[in-house]
């Protein structure tokens, strides 16, 4: 096992190293170039400027030694300056990661714990009421558009709801968007008004997850009671519960983990469109701000730290696999 | 059983009658209290040092945190903020000197938020700073056009003389390229990396960044919101009744309507909702909220790319004006508030001419199209659309930002409208880092390209549609002539009233050029865009102004709740 892992480990290195190549190529040979775009969008600027500007930030220099820059200052843990954020990209970055953990992490058990007991009872339960209602309801959630999910739920608890008019009760309006109460900070005021913010963007990515996960784990466990192994447990005259808890579950999360440990890099990926619905500063949205302001040093840093969160997640996959699944053994 | 019913209809009955009740007496009031405001923003702004802000919505902060020297008002007129006086000829603080200047002006007395006093050396500062090549600011317009700043009584005192190397007609709109920034905070981050000094927490820790105005940061969120406070009795703006204002960075537009309509926002500025979210909002407002549509400088507009042989012709480029129903377009699309344009400067400037004098109109007349294209030449083909002596197909290609909702549904128009007079249009779009950095500035588009110019009250046609503003190689690809039109009337009156500092003789200069434009039209005038904002009718003073320079905070510190 350890040398697999050192194996993989090994591995990883050429490929994050073509992930990089291939996204700096991409981000760098995209047109329009961001010291090139400001003499189209202010006449004030001269040519003479832009060759400066593209002197002071390394512009004019070729591709391949641009890169080899980077990757000198990258490996160095120097993820540059952003030019749109005026502030180093590891700064941005830490703040980010962590208001996005804030909120995935939260949907994430949220799913979760929705999403497996009402997969199993469904599984168990299959064809009844509340089958059909979580089968409608799996069906809805991998449907729903986010965004326009993201602004219904801001309507519904922001906008319009009957608390409303009661001036007395009007704590209980949720807020539309952000991530706290400007101007509060510390302590316990601090957490209950940062769970506030949290409610609704978590329930909406919750939503999603929810769906996917209730959807695995009731398809898998269909598959696992039909087993042979199952039916030689009830035989053997073990208590359903027993049957149920130590045989057909345990199995029928294997499938469920994979994807689970899958998506715990996504989880510092963030979630680009509920954090731009619900003006949430975290990861996914620190990418597509950059993307869109051609801040290509911020954009890269966030690119490769992904790259190299799904490499190490898919990693551990494999391993929570082998170490669940005593059939898995890896030489 | 029958009594549980009753009681569970009553509930249900009262939340029913709750959940549709309107919610005026909520989200009418201020969000955060009658000292404070909170604003809707789309954009955060990017930094906070006036050398190194590229976005409008750091412009649009900034006025709070720093006196600028001179600032306009919402009908776009000039008055001294920062400085005892404009410099004018009349009296000779205004001085040529052939092909030479100098202004003299005199700043009113004021400190920084540290207690420091606002001194000629400051503004020194800042002056040579711009001027050192490796310093990363990205305009040096007005720096390359003066040759020198002098402290006439001394590097602490406040008057100040600038010599310019030439002359500039609009030398009296600003005293140096970025004014003053307090030399004490920055010169150490200067000296130690020149090309570094758009890296120093200046400008986005508030605990570095003070400034001269109403306003001092005290909170900066990343991603999230901005918090200003008044510094107290401010020697040029007193003691503003709004103590706090804060900024919420909402990037999603339709999260901010819901914002505004949850009352969680007390006014959304020009840099937030779309126009036809502002017709939404104002439909919706119900006395909650004021809408406004106040004239802007956003002129758009379809270039004609004069080297296409059939464009060259004037007529042609008649005849599509006239074929093209613009009023009926602003009507149904913008329920009429975004007037159409007849010549390249928006109604507001000043140079132009009162009354529309001497602007040619080009009114929706197919009759006077067909009569045009007849006679450039052109005959109709089989299929309908019109051909010339060679049999060539009048057919061109209509770009523009592909994903702009307004301009593809403007573009399906003119398509539709052109088609009934014989011209066949086909449309490519391309998306807007392609279009600005590939298409237009290098003149690549074959026929027409429809996008915007930004202007500003400063703004003339010098470069914009002078001969050597054609960009192409030999140039850099510099200039923002686009269409390639060369005129030596057009050229000498642009190159004059960029010269002219007598404003009256700028003006009648400019007069020209715009009239001279609507005759030869380079480019066919759509409409001018208006600035919209939205406020809680409660919040006094507040209005949408959108004037590269100046945003609705101008006027910050007359703010009042009502």
């Amino acid at each position: 096992m350890q040398r697999y892992i050192f194996r993989r480990l090994l591995q990883m290195i050429p490929i994050a190293l073509g992930i990089s190549v291939l996204m700096f190529s991409l981000l760098t040979l995209a047109p329009g170039d961001p010291v090139d775009l400001l003499i189209a969008s202010d006449p004030r600027v001269k040519p003479q400027d832009v060759a400066r500007l593209k002197r002071i930030y390394g512009l004019d220099q070729p591709i391949h030694i641009r890169y080899v820059k980077w990757l000198g200052r990258t490996v160095q843990g120097d993820l540059g300056f952003s030019r749109t954020y005026k502030e180093p990209v590891t700064h941005i970055m830490m703040d980010r990661i962590g208001n996005s953990l804030w909120l995935t992490v939260t949907a994430f058990f949220l799913a979760l714990l929705v999403a497996m007991p009402v997969g199993i009872y469904s599984a168990l339960h299959q064809y009844s009421f509340l089958d059909y209602f979580a089968t409608t309801f799996t069906f809805f959630g991998v449907s729903i558009p986010v965004f326009w999910f993201g602004i219904m739920m801001i309507y519904l608890f922001a906008v319009w709801h009957p608390w409303t008019v009661i001036p007395a009760a009007s704590w209980l309006m949720l807020p539309p968007g952000g991530i706290s109460t400007p101007g509060v900070t510390g302590g316990l005021p601090f957490y209950l008004d940062r769970l506030r913010y949290m409610l609704l963007p978590s329930i909406v990515l919750a939503l999603l997850s929810m769906a996917t996960y209730t959807r695995y784990t009731r398809s898998s466990m269909l598959e696992v009671i039909r087993q042979d192994y199952v039916r030689t447990a009830r035989s053997k005259g073990l208590a359903e519960r027993t049957v149920i808890n130590r045989h057909a579950l345990r199995n029928a999360l294997i499938p469920l983990v994979t994807i689970v440990a899958l998506s715990i890099s996504g989880l510092f990926a963030g979630a680009p469109i509920t954090e731009t619905v619900f003006a949430w500063p975290g990861v996914g949205r620190l990418l597509v701000d950059s993307v869109l302001a051609g801040d290509y040093v911020a954009a890269q840093a966030v690119l490769m730290f992904l790259a190299v969160l799904v490499l190490v997640f898919n990693l551990v996959a494999d391993i929570g696999y082998a170490l669940l699944d005593p059939r898995i053994r890896y030489d | 059983m029958r009594a549980r019913w009753r009681w569970s209809s009553l509930l249900l009955a009262m939340l029913l009658t709750l959940s549709v009740l309107p919610l005026q007496n909520v989200a009418a009031q201020p969000a955060a209290g009658r000292d404070q405001v909170v604003l809707g923003m789309s954009q955060e702004p990017d930094f906070l040092n006036p050398m190194f802000a590229e976005m409008a919505a750091s412009v649009s902060v900034i006025s709070t945190l720093f006196t600028a020297d001179v600032q306009r008002d919402n009908t776009w007129k000039l008055f001294p903020q920062g400085v005892a006086y404009l410099p004018n000829l009349k009296d000779g603080t205004w001085k040529l000197d052939g092909d030479k200047m100098t202004l003299v002006w005199k700043v009113k007395p004021r400190t920084w938020s540290d207690g420091k006093a606002v001194t000629c050396a400051d503004y020194v500062f800042v002056h040579n700073a711009t001027r050192n090549e490796q310093v990363p600011v990205i305009v040096r317009d007005l720096t390359n056009r003066i040759s020198n700043i002098l402290c006439t009584k001394g590097a602490s005192g406040t008057d100040i003389t600038v010599n310019w190397k030439e002359r500039y007609a609009y030398a009296n709109v600003n005293m140096t390229e970025y004014g003053a920034l307090p030399r004490h905070v920055l010169e150490r981050f200067y000296r130690a990396n020149p090309s570094k000094l758009n890296e120093a927490p200046f400008g986005n820790d508030p605990k570095v960044t003070i400034g001269d105005g109403a306003y001092k940061l005290v909170e900066w969120r990343k991603g999230a919101s901005m918090t200003v406070e008044a510094v107290g009795n401010h020697p040029i703006f007193g003691a503003p009744k709004v103590k706090r204002i804060t900024w919420r960075f909402i990037p999603d537009t339709n999260s901010l309507v819901a914002n505004m309509l949850s009352g969680a926002l007390d006014a959304i500025g020009t840099i937030g909702i779309t126009f036809d979210q502002a017709l939404q909002l104002e439909r919706q407002a119900g006395g909650r909220f004021k809408v406004f549509f106040e004239p802007g400088l956003i002129w758009e507009h379809i270039d004609f790319n004069l080297d296409n042989p059939v464009l060259k012709d004037v007529r042609v480029r008649r005849a599509i004006a006239h074929a093209i129903n613009r009023e009926q377009m602003v009507q149904q699309l913008f329920a009429g508030k975004q007037p159409v344009s007849h010549t390249y400067l928006p109604p507001l400037h000043p140079g132009y001419p009162k009354n529309d004098q001497g602007i040619t109109k080009y009114p929706f007349d197919q009759a006077r199209a067909r009569a045009l294209l007849q006679e450039a030449g052109f005959t109709p083909g089989p299929d309908g659309v019109l051909r010339n002596a060679q049999g060539q197909r009048l057919a061109l290609e209509l770009n523009t930002t592909a994903g702009n909702r307004v301009r593809e549904q403007v573009e399906q128009i003119i398509q539709q409208q052109l088609r009934e007079v014989g011209i066949a249009i086909t449309i490519q779009n391309y998306p807007a880092r392609v279009y600005f950095g590939e298409i237009t500035n290098r003149r690549k588009f074959p026929a027409l390209a429809m996008y915007a110019w930004v202007f500003s009250p400063i703004s003339d046609c010098d470069q914009s549609y002078t001969s050597d503003g054609i960009p192409n190689e030999s140039n850099g690809w510099a200039g923002q002539n686009y269409p390639g039109y060369k005129n030596a009337e057009m050229d000498r009156a642009c190159k004059a009233a960029s010269r002219e500092v007598d404003e009256a003789k700028r003006n009648q200069l400019l007069t020209q050029t715009a009239q001279l434009f609507s005759q030869e039209i380079p480019a066919l005038p759509l409409y001018v865009r208006a600035s919209v904002a939205a406020a809680k009718p409660g919040l006094q003073g507040f209005t949408a102004v959108q004037l590269s320079g100046t945003y609705e905070t101008w006027n910050v510190h007359r703010w009042v709740w009502q």
